[in-house]
């Protein structure tokens, strides 16, 4: 090995990363770019709008105006005539013909952990004796493109239960974690990757420690493999920094009206980052939206005036991601879901609140090729039970998994034992058609 | 009366011996005690691993040089790397004796520092044990109460299957439990916690952790591969129904002490391997079960625990399969429990069970590549733990360590902030490095780092930068020295050499001094102990 260390510039740096990335000419992001000029199919993708806390069913996508568990909260046309959703969600009412809307989630669980390890998992908690990978880690592990500088998996404005993660499939399928700088919720919608940044090094000095690190490296024994994964994953984060995650963070890059009309909230940039995401080849995105100002979907306590505040988040963001995505051609291979762990309670408590509902309760699908513009089940008038079609949540992750054109009767192996990725459950076929 | 003194796992074992084994178990008054071994430095044991070992696997291959020795023994003992008065002390040592003396001083505390160093040794082991009882390493608040308890276990060398016993024993239930909880009876309650606060999770993991089987999937049906059954599962279980949440809620309706419903089933108390409940299982079962678990005799038990600081200490386990026992077979299963035998006929003495393995010749074999067959012996690399990044920073850096200091890392915030971040991805085993991206850029551009490659800040820079009388060979070594514990090849230097002499003046050369302590501390040996 000889390495000279003599005037290094910008071009031998380049010259130094694409060394060693082994004959990757045009990164993924470019390709996928290409691909999309080109009129070839780009590749697929899902973004999980997850509303962590649970909100109510009644007061977003199945309002039951003129009954007494309906509350306040009126229903409003969309533009699917004879589909009427809450009036909390009036640009969400305008996208409605690329939306699915499934009235008849019946789940079963109600508490916020075990609930979340359901809806994450599609597996139902069976104590510490099963650990299943999250869908993210399930949809990485099968999409994502070997080689590529960006993960398989981002999470964007974490809601994360400790133990939920990538279990058996293993860390490389765990979630690249996007937050903000600021712990406060209004000042937070500055996304960035940590220590993506190191100040005061320039792209020379860059340079200078990709070389020092390869010399550094003589000393392992060849074709070990923790050798090995130390220099890929170092390779990988070397290659974020150069390439500041393939560019994919800088907000800046997008006209001021689009990232206005998304929303400056940290819910709204999370959803324009996660489009420049898909644009960059990473398969799976994750925005959480659990809070805003004082108010949150675990609604306990003044619900109303709760999922109103939450309201002024969501629907301009998730209304803007499905319009943005079908503008550029990438709704048709992007599945955009939208759910939390469970429902709410359709009686009203006495402090104006709903509590915990997993028995009949509400999500939405858009894109990835799911027929939209219709509304999958049914709830009694009062919103008590599943009046139509059930859906368990091993359903929903067939139907999710299909979409993305995984073979949702297919296992994993983890150790000596196929672990189906889904437990038992058939895709739903109205929506998938 | 070692008349089992090899039962090559349940599979092979006929039911009528699995049978009367369990009920002499049961049956003994109280466990043999330990007959006192001569081998008070654990030489007679290193020698005996180095002969059946190579038996099993042919000779060892050649062994490692003495300073990556010394690294290793200080990262696995005390958890740390090595002071440059440390290294110094160790090479000025005869040449012929010094890993012996070494190891003896480490492990044994012998010579001037030794509160300091029984004190890391008992932490270091503390840690390696919260790892294995407690799922994703023990990365969980609570977990460290577990930590200090064991870790003054170790310090007053308590013998471990006494340790382990406390464990299976568990808390006292709330009827039974008399005045304020303390010491083991603490631990074990917070172990109880930890572990989710159901018999059920209790029974798999402590079968997991001190027996070396997976029982858990028969919780739910009959294990398809081995020949466990949910009566076996349950069985265990069924020790710590008084424990349960519904025995807590409502004590009149909860099952019987000793048994345990599931799916509308009871399952009685039963031990592994036996056919038959545990007979008068209302009387104190769980002494029973912790005596029967730990006994000499237990052909799990002793192996399991030798196995694990094998593996610990050389990085895969003498059965790589640490958690399925039973279904190793062949040469290396019963090697395992022939050393196990000894370890319990030493009495469960931990600190010469640590001082034997390091001193054998499998410890002192130069780190390997995966051969091609399994059943080959290699010395892996080892990823070091989170909390031992940290301690290896803080140990090569010069950081300060008063908790007076406001730049204190260990006491200002950077300790948690790197052991979490770390702990978000550490691997199941010791040859697992499972960092991710996440990880890898804190170790890169995170705070610590960027203050150790800053000439204004970092301490080991400004002694060796600023020390007019060094010269670059020697500021080049004293990096390397501190940082990974050997010296640079000539190649190494030549390279530095030439980054060194592509900068254009004094003051760039000089910073980029920092350049190589980063290009260090990113190197895959600084986290990778060769």
């Amino acid at each position: 090995m000889s390495l000279v260390f003599e005037s290094f510039s910008r071009r031998d740096l380049l010259r130094i990363a694409a060394g060693s990335w082994a004959g990757i000419g045009v990164s993924s992001w470019m390709s996928g770019l290409l691909h999309a000029a080109e009129g070839k199919r780009p590749h697929k993708a899902c973004i999980m709008l997850w509303m962590g806390g649970g909100p109510s069913q009644l007061d977003t996508l199945d309002p039951k105006p003129g009954h007494a568990n309906g509350g306040p909260t009126k229903a409003i046309k969309t533009a699917v005539p004879g589909i009427e959703i809450a009036e909390g969600l009036p640009k969400l009412a305008s996208q409605m013909r690329d939306v699915a809307l499934v009235r008849s989630m019946k789940t079963g669980e109600g508490d916020h952990g075990r609930a979340s390890q359901l809806m994450m998992t599609g597996y139902k908690p069976m104590g510490a004796a099963s650990n299943y990978p999250v869908l993210g880690s399930l949809v990485a592990q099968r999409l994502h493109v070997s080689g590529s500088p960006l993960p398989g998996f981002v999470s964007i404005a974490p809601f994360r239960l400790g133990s939920l993660g990538p279990a058996f499939l293993g860390p490389k399928y765990a979630p690249l974690q996007v937050s903000g700088d600021s712990r406060d919720p209004n000042a937070r919608a500055n996304l960035t990757v940590e220590n993506l940044q190191s100040t005061g090094t320039t792209a020379a000095s860059l340079a200078d420690r990709q070389a020092l690190l390869q010399l550094m490296r003589g000393q392992v024994p060849a074709g070990s493999a923790a050798g090995g994964k130390h220099a890929a994953i170092y390779d990988s984060a070397q290659r974020m920094i150069e390439t500041q995650g393939e560019g994919a963070f800088n907000l800046n890059e997008e006209p001021d009206a689009l990232r206005d009309a998304y929303g400056r909230s940290r819910f709204g940039q999370g959803c324009l980052l996660a489009r420049r995401l898909v644009e960059r080849g990473v398969p799976f995105i994750e925005v959480s939206l659990d809070a805003n100002a004082n108010a949150n979907w675990d609604s306990h306590v003044n619900n109303f005036a709760a999922v109103r505040t939450m309201c002024e988040v969501l629907d301009p963001a998730w209304s803007s991601l499905i319009d943005d995505l079908r503008q550029r051609g990438l709704l048709e291979s992007t599945l955009v879901v939208w759910m939390g762990e469970f429902g709410r309670t359709p009686k009203i408590n006495t402090a104006a609140g709903r509590d915990h509902f997993p028995d009949a309760w509400s999500l939405a699908l858009a894109g990835g090729g799911v027929r939209g513009g219709q509304v999958i089940g049914k709830t009694t008038p009062d919103g008590m039970s599943v009046k139509d079609r059930p859906v368990t949540a091993p359903e929903l992750f067939a139907t999710m998994l299909e979409t993305l054109g995984i073979d949702s009767s297919s296992s994993n192996q983890a150790g000596d034992r196929p672990i189906p990725l889904v437990d038992k459950g058939q895709p739903i076929q109205e929506l998938i058609s | 009366m070692y008349w089992v003194s090899r039962i090559p796992g349940s599979m092979q074992l006929p039911g009528f011996m699995a049978l009367c084994w369990a009920s002499v178990l049961c049956m003994l008054v109280d466990a043999p005690a330990g007959s006192a071994w001569a081998d008070s430095r654990g030489d007679e044991l290193a020698l005996w691993l180095n002969e059946r070992g190579a038996q099993v696997w042919g000779p060892p291959p050649a062994p490692c040089d003495d300073l990556t020795f010394a690294r290793r023994v200080y990262f696995d003992v005390l958890g740390r790397s090595p002071s440059f008065a440390e290294i110094d002390d160790f090479e000025k040592l005869n040449s012929k004796i010094r890993r012996q003396l070494l190891v003896e001083q480490l492990v044994f505390g012998e010579g001037p520092r030794q509160v300091q160093y029984q004190r890391q040794a008992s932490i270091q082991f503390a840690r390696q044990w919260r790892h294995v009882l407690l799922p994703n390493g023990g990365a969980m608040p609570g977990a460290s109460s577990i930590e200090g308890w064991l870790a003054q276990e170790f310090r007053e060398q308590t013998a471990f299957d006494e340790i382990m016993r406390r464990l299976v024993t568990g808390p006292a239930s709330a009827a039974a439990a008399t005045g304020p909880v303390t010491g083991s009876a603490a631990a074990a309650a917070q172990y109880y916690q930890l572990l989710g606060g159901l018999p059920e999770n209790y029974a798999g993991n402590i079968s997991r952790v001190m027996l070396g089987v997976r029982i858990e999937c028969a919780q739910c049906h009959h294990h398809p591969f081995t020949a466990w059954k949910l009566g076996d599962f349950w069985g265990l279980a069924a020790f710590y129904s008084d424990l349960s949440p519904a025995a807590a809620a409502k004590p009149e309706t909860a099952p019987a002490v000793g048994a345990i419903a599931f799916q509308g089933v009871s399952y009685p108390a039963k031990l592994l391997w036996s056919s038959e409940p545990l007979a008068g299982a209302d009387r104190p079962s769980r002494a029973r079960l912790a005596r029967w678990m730990t006994a000499p005799e237990n052909p799990n038990f002793a192996s399991t625990v030798v196995n694990r600081f094998w593996q610990h200490l050389i990085g895969r386990g003498l059965v790589p399969d640490v958690e399925n026992l039973d279904q190793a077979t062949g040469e290396g299963r019963r090697m395992l429990d022939e050393f196990g035998q000894r370890f319990a006929q030493d009495g469960f003495h931990v600190q010469r069970l640590i001082a034997a393995i390091c001193k054998s010749n499998w410890y002192q074999a130069v780190s390997q590549a995966e051969p091609l067959s399994a059943d080959d012996f290699y010395r892996p690399l080892k990823a070091i733990s989170p909390e031992q990044v940290f301690d290896a920073m803080e140990q090569s850096l010069h950081l300060p360590i008063s908790s007076l200091d406001p730049q204190s890392p260990r006491w200002a915030g950077g300790r948690v902030q790197l052991i979490s971040r770390l702990s978000e991805s550490s691997g199941r085993t010791p040859d697992e490095y499972s960092a991710g991206i996440p990880q890898a850029l804190l170790l890169m551009n995170g705070q610590m780092t960027e203050e150790a490659a800053s000439l204004e800040r970092s301490r080991l820079l400004r002694a060796v930068v600023d020390n007019p009388f060094m010269e670059t060979d020697t500021r080049i070594e004293t990096f390397y020295l501190a940082l990974v514990t050997r010296r640079p090849t000539t190649e190494e230097v030549q390279g530095i050499h030439r980054f060194l002499e592509s900068k254009p003046d004094e003051a760039s050369r000089k910073a980029a001094m920092g350049e190589i302590v980063w290009a260090l501390l990113n190197s895959p040996e600084f986290v990778l102990c060769r």
